[in-house]
């Protein structure tokens, strides 16, 4: 099993996104960034990553809707949504129901990533 | 100890039966007493009056009486008889002329023997008297003056005008009286040559020197006499009142116009003991007795014959029919008294009953109360005062209702505007908090530093996490989202709780009880437990203790915070758990206004006390 793996991030926050892929990136993994929803599914496309992050709040489509895509065009793909509190309780619901592994809140620090990453990737 | 009298409340209708009833009770014996003085009082009066009326009877009798008397005095000055009885005395011879008739001498009649009585009855003196007579007799119609003669000194009748009589009178005692000048005046008697009840007047005749030369008699009829009294008496009997005029022994000489009667004396005669007074006595009826008897006038000494006035009592009868009448409206007063007081009770008292109902029903906020009309106008008045107060207060509750209701929109309007732009905000900050995050961590991970410089990313780092806990309070209050629902133990979630809280070493914190599994949403639950931590901390200043006590009570979960902290100042305690109120500088004022959100989310609730400050968490443990 490699150990080295591909994460895939999306937020609209380019600093955080930054800090974040620095830090991953600093576990060892190659680290993908996209900075929408739409941008991130056809990142999910093309890199196929291991372990996604997804923001909700974001513009054009928000991280439920592009959860949603991935899920279909991938049913086995695996996402962390990044939330405050849900802000959508429906969408939260039905991503629940589709297998949403897990949810975290801003701001994360490096050891929350970590165990996450240890545990799903 | 003593317990007030309860006193029964009166009501009105047996207070005016009662009233009503003294009222004539009252006015019956006060009527009782003022009839029996009234009687006794109309017994006086009547009584007085007809003794005084009897006594003026009397003494008109007598005074005619004595006026008759005076009438035929006045025939001894004439002239002319005087002359003739003094010469008749001349011319008589005592020893042959004085011897008596075998028979009477008649006015009537002539033919006597003796010379001399062939003067008596035709000289000047008898046709001078006769005159009289006739006259006198004319005057009452009546043939009043049954005797009429004169005698001379020696008591030889010498002149007969009317009547019969003795030709020697000199035996009778009358005829020694007026021999000794006194005047006459005989009883009264019944004179069978008349067939009437007479009376005999005998007056001596003097010359001028005041000698007795003869005597002039006369005898009239009782009705002459009493001629004045029946006028008298026929006043008094038109007022209902029998006159009766009895004489020394008690017989009846006059009666309600008649004449002698009967020939009976009064029965009540023994009763009549003085001059004059009065009585009550039962004759054929209960009868008033008031009685003058004769006490004489001038030369008249008295006839010894009383006047009595009788009256039935039977006047004062209407006073007792009076008194029946006392008694029946007495009897219809309180009788009235109880119909009018039934109708009072039934008109004004069980509509104020009602009246009070409504009130009461008022009172209990049913403003749809009505009570019916009623037939009397007072009461129909306060009852329409009662409705408007009723429609009044309705509108005034509704108007009250709505004010509160809009008041209550607005506010929720502005929190709900305050809470999405808080929300907002706060989710705003996450992201450049977790740049500061990562950024930091990226730091410490990535170079070697100074201690120091370690100490400032601590801080930083510190900052960073309140500020975080702060968007998290306003997040968690603001956001109520669905429970995310699994068994959790309580002993776990606390001690995670404890954790992730800073405590300052000062500070103890103990778990004490058997651990409970409850089922929450971890994370919520979590932040329950966080908060009311904190406020704890934040409560000690210096040395102190938290204890913290899991127990089971009714299907509860019970989880006490107990602190030796400063406690919630007087002034919040009742707006503890309401949003925005805090008593400290860093806070937000949304942790305990969370926390009840939280709990009550669950179906649980939470109370404060103070001294010693706890707050108590119950949770409900599903059943199985």
């Amino acid at each position: 099993m490699d150990y080295r793996k591909i994460i895939l991030l999306v937020d609209d926050d380019v600093d955080l996104l930054e800090n974040t892929a620095f830090m991953i990136k600093g576990m060892g993994h190659d680290v993908f960034t996209a900075r929408d929803g739409e941008d991130g599914i056809s990142k999910y496309k093309d890199v196929k990553p291991n372990l996604t992050f997804m923001d909700i709040r974001m513009p054009k489509m928000d991280g439920y809707d592009a959860f949603f895509k991935i899920k279909q065009i991938d049913p086995a793909a695996k996402v962390i949504l990044i939330t405050a509190y849900n802000q959508d309780e429906k969408k939260y619901l039905k991503a629940k129901s589709m297998s949403l592994l897990d949810s975290i809140s801003k701001p994360y620090s490096f050891e929350t990533l970590e165990g996450i990453i240890n545990k799903y990737a | 100890m003593q317990k007030g009298r309860h006193k029964t409340p009166l009501r009105i209708s047996y207070l005016l039966i009662a009233s009503i009833t003294v009222l004539f009770l009252t006015y019956a014996i006060h009527s009782y007493f003022t009839y029996d003085f009234t009687v006794n009082e109309a017994k006086k009066t009547t009584l007085l009056r007809n003794q005084a009326q009897a006594n003026n009877i009397m003494q008109d009798l007598d005074k005619y009486i004595d006026q008759k008397i005076a009438d035929f005095h006045d025939l001894t000055q004439i002239r002319q008889i005087q002359t003739r009885v003094a010469e008749s005395n001349r011319n008589f011879d005592p020893d042959s002329d004085l011897t008596e008739l075998d028979s009477q001498i008649d006015a009537a009649a002539d033919g006597k023997t003796t010379p001399f009585l062939k003067d008596v009855l035709k000289n000047e003196i008898s046709d001078e008297l006769r005159d009289f007579a006739t006259a006198y007799n004319n005057e009452y119609n009546y043939d009043v003056i049954k005797e009429l003669f004169v005698t001379n000194q020696y008591g030889a009748n010498i002149a007969l005008a009317s009547g019969k009589s003795d030709y020697v009178q000199a035996d009778e005692e009358w005829w020694q009286a007026t021999k000794n000048k006194q005047i006459y005046v005989g009883p009264m008697k019944f004179d069978s040559n008349y067939n009437d009840h007479v009376m005999t007047f005998a007056y001596p005749i003097l010359d001028d020197s005041s000698d007795y030369i003869g005597t002039l008699s006369v005898s009239v009829s009782l009705r002459v006499l009493l001629q004045e009294f029946v006028n008298d008496a026929d006043v008094v009997n038109a007022a209902k009142k029998t006159v009766v005029l009895l004489d020394e022994n008690g017989n009846v000489l006059f009666e309600n116009g008649n004449f002698f009667p009967t020939e009976t004396p009064k029965e009540y005669f023994s009763s009549i003991t003085s001059d004059n007074g009065s009585f009550e006595y039962t004759l054929a009826s209960p009868t008033f007795v008031s009685y003058a008897s004769s006490i004489g006038y001038k030369d008249f000494s008295g006839s010894g014959w009383t006047v009595v006035i009788e009256q039935e009592s039977s006047v004062v009868d209407e006073f007792e029919e009076l008194e029946k009448n006392f008694l029946t409206s007495t009897l219809i007063g309180i009788t009235s008294a109880a119909i009018l007081g039934v109708t009072l009770s039934y008109f004004v008292t069980s509509p104020l009953a009602k009246l009070s109902k409504l009130t009461m029903r008022l009172g209990k906020g049913d403003f749809e109360a009505k009570t019916p009309k009623s037939r009397i106008a007072e009461i129909n008045s306060i009852i329409d005062s009662f409705n408007e107060m009723e429609v009044s207060l309705k509108k005034l509750f509704k108007t009250e209702k709505s004010l509160a209701e809009a008041n209550a929109r607005i506010k929720n309007e502005r929190l709900t505007a305050i809470g999405e732009l808080a929300a907002s905000m706060a989710h705003d900050m996450k992201n450049p908090l977790g740049t500061i995050q990562s950024g930091m961590d990226i730091i410490k991970r990535n170079t070697t530093i100074d201690p120091q410089i370690g100490e400032v990313i601590q801080r930083m780092e510190r900052a960073v996490s309140r500020m975080s806990h702060q968007v998290e309070d306003v997040l968690n209050f603001v956001r109520i989202t669905p429970l995310s629902l699994r068994p959790v133990s309580l002993n776990t979630m606390i001690n995670s709780a404890i954790k992730s809280v800073e405590t300052p070493k000062a500070i103890q914190v103990v778990v004490q009880g058997d651990d409970i599994t409850i089922t929450c949403d971890e994370k919520k639950m979590e932040i329950v437990f966080i908060n009311l931590i904190l406020n704890s901390i934040q409560s000690i200043a210096g040395q102190g203790k938290i204890t913290i006590r899991i127990s089971k009570a009714n299907g509860n979960a019970v989880i006490e915070i107990e602190d030796t902290g400063s406690g919630v100042p007087q002034s919040v305690i009742s707006d503890i758990f309401k949003p925005l109120v805090t008593t400290k500088q860093k806070g937000t004022g949304l942790g305990l206004a969370s926390c009840k959100n939280i709990i009550e989310q669950h179906g649980g609730s939470i109370k404060f006390q103070n001294n010693p400050t706890i707050f108590t968490v119950t949770i409900p443990i599903p059943a199985n």
